[in-house]
């Protein structure tokens, strides 16, 4: 809730909402009853969970603080990044037999829409 | 003798194998009895569960690689017949969470988008348990991409069972690892750890499980969930052997960058009588307040079985020499919502890979374009956990949302970072429950995504963290379930962890 206790936009997902993110990620609605359970937990974990993250009494400490990208400090403990330069996998055809459908060397798939260039 | 040897730790395996007092060979067959006998169906697709699975563990996902393992155990019976050095874990068999990429087997994470893929390479972890003489029996179930907390989301039946109650889940996500352990199906196994996937599974059946240091084991191989939180760690029948495996999968690989140069400690041998004597004196024992009192964290008479058996082993390692000290971790009950945004914006990121041009399933359905290609290989191939969880990725990753939500899980996240930071200046390591609950049972909150995550309350901290973790075994309820004891250390502590562990386990036994 944010400080006028009106519900923040993010915590709800409705219907419309669901057919938004079901395009984004490109998973197509399977049915009514699939759909329904997925507003069902989708607003449960936001109420429940989300709803947390946005706790005004953590507003202080949150700005004092930076984001980490990961809970230990790596950047003095990792080796040297390598030098940014092709690195060719040794079997390319091995990793093309893994694919569903390749014609000479290159990978197969249909053809992509474009309304404008 | 020989048909006992699946009840062997890897310790004593070696050293019977080594001594030549038994051969590989004989340990490979004593597992490989033991599996016919308790595993019953492994994995696969759309099977219907029968009665009979019911009294069945189906820790494995795929028909197992009994032959090569077989041969591999022959090969190491004629190295130590020539005298050669077979590794340290020379005929110890072995099983491997099926999240890790291992060479010519399938890898499936446990979703039907990867049902035939065949991996091209080997991750590091496996790698270097094969080159250090281990020998593989087959890759385990888990929760579908790992997204679970009971292995029940895996596409492949019939579901894993726990083996001390067969009616009770192994705990997730590396149930398969920790059932096919604690079963005796394998003397040790691989899991991975974003939220508390090895130590949950470990306690619930009743084996150790560890989560090492962010950095402290390489990724490379590993099917990522969460990258920033993932880890890879053992679950063993014992801590020695767990401290045996850690030694050989410790340490930096040039694959995965986020891998650390920091030297990797003998850890075995830090296992002396005279090495633990030593670490407890002056050792002091933080005992976290809130993971005993906080109402959003602990229910103390749904804990109360549990709240006991930590209690009766702080007062052991009071008289071990300890001192326990109460610290406060204020930011604990933050930990799964921070966990829940940011292991969702990743995974919506990792889970785009799959779309069925590279490997994997891909539509046999008629498609006019790219775009519905996709969706229909990505609707066929995920199961309803992995959509519900990429869904809610794009949704707080969305423009708008993306600020407040994932930034402020991050900054969360340093915070929980900076409360352990501050508790180790007063104590040398962490102890606590490693779970809310014993394990429940099959069907129990499957399907209830904010309880099963929740499940994980007591363990994401030390993810957020990056420090390590360890659950042993403390115990078992009144309904005879096993009941875990999480220790969690400062940065690359594991040393200190499985010397505290080990002498817990040692006066405990």
């Amino acid at each position: 809730m944010d400080r006028n206790d009106t519900p923040h936009p993010a915590l709800h997902i409705n219907t419309e909402r669901l057919k938004q993110l079901q395009k984004w990620a490109a998973i197509a609605p399977q049915s009514d009853e699939e759909d329904r359970y997925l507003i069902q937990e989708l607003n449960n974990q936001l109420k429940d969970m989300v709803i947390k993250v946005l706790d005004p009494n953590l507003d202080a400490a949150l700005e004092a603080i930076e984001p980490t990208n990961y809970g230990v400090d790596l950047t003095s403990r990792c080796a040297p990044m390598r030098e940014d330069a092709v690195d060719s996998w040794p079997d390319p055809d091995a990793l093309l037999d893994k694919a569903p459908r390749v014609k000479d060397g290159y990978f197969v798939v249909p053809v992509s829409k474009h309304e404008s260039l | 003798m020989s048909d006992a040897l699946w009840q062997y730790s890897a310790t004593d395996l070696r050293e019977m194998i080594q001594s030549r007092q038994v051969s590989a060979v004989e340990v490979c067959e004593a597992l490989i009895n033991r599996i016919e006998s308790v595993e019953g169906r492994s994995g696969g697709l759309v099977q219907q569960e029968d009665e009979i699975d019911t009294r069945h563990i189906h820790a494995f996902i795929h028909p197992l690689s009994l032959e090569s393992a077989r041969k591999k155990a022959g090969s190491i019976d004629e190295m130590i017949s020539r005298g050669d050095d077979p590794g340290i874990l020379a005929g110890i068999p072995f099983a491997v969470k099926d999240i890790f990429c291992v060479k010519d087997t399938r890898t499936t994470a446990a979703s039907s988008i990867l049902k035939n893929y065949v991996s091209p390479y080997t991750s590091t972890v496996v790698e270097r348990i094969l080159a250090a003489g281990g020998i593989l029996l087959g890759k385990t179930n888990l929760d579908e991409f790992v997204y679970g907390s009971s292995t029940e989301s895996s596409a492949f039946k019939p579901v894993t069972r726990n083996p001390v109650d067969p009616s009770r889940v192994p705990g997730g996500s590396s149930g398969g690892s920790a059932a096919a352990v604690a079963a005796g199906e394998a003397v040790l196994s691989l899991g991975s750890d974003t939220a508390g996937s090895i130590r949950q599974p470990a306690a619930f059946c009743g084996v150790v499980g560890l989560k090492p240091t962010y950095g402290r084991v390489s990724r490379w191989g590993l099917i990522a969930m969460a990258a920033s939180l993932d880890c890879v760690g053992p679950l063993t029948r014992n801590v020695k052997d767990c401290a045996l495996v850690l030694q050989v999968i410790a340490g930096q690989d040039s694959k995965d960058w986020t891998s650390v140069t920091e030297p990797v400690p003998s850890y075995p041998d830090l296992l002396s009588d005279a090495a633990v004597h030593h670490t407890f004196k002056g050792l002091k024992i933080g005992w976290p307040t809130e993971y005993f009192e906080d109402p959003e964290l602990i229910n103390p008479d749904e804990s109360a079985d549990i709240l006991r058996a930590i209690e009766r082993a702080a007062d052991l390692y009071k008289s071990l020499g300890a001192e326990i000290v109460p610290v406060s971790l204020p930011h604990t009950s933050y930990a799964i919502p921070a966990y829940f945004v940011i292991s969702r914006v990743e995974l919506a990121s990792d889970l785009h890979r799959f779309d069925g041009v590279k490997y994997g399933h891909r539509t046999n359905q008629p498609v006019d374009d790219l775009y519905e290609m996709y969706e229909a290989t990505r609707t066929e191939g995920f199961g309803v956990q992995p959509k519900q969880r990429v869904l809610m990725g794009m949704h707080v990753s969305s423009a708008g949302y993306a600020d407040q939500l994932y930034d402020r899980a991050l900054r969360l996240r340093a915070l929980i970072r900076q409360d352990f930071h501050r508790a180790f200046e007063k104590v040398d390591l962490i102890m606590a429950a490693t779970t809310p609950t014993t394990a429940f049972p099959l069907g129990g909150i499957f399907g209830d995504t904010v309880q099963m995550q929740n499940a994980d309350r007591l363990t994401v901290p030390a993810n957020h963290a990056g420090v390590p973790a360890i659950s042993l075994p403390c115990g078992l309820d009144s309904s005879g379930l096993p009941i875990g004891l999480q220790l969690i250390g400062p940065d690359f502590r594991e040393d200190r962890l499985l010397q505290v562990a080990y002498a817990f386990e040692k006066e405990n036994n």
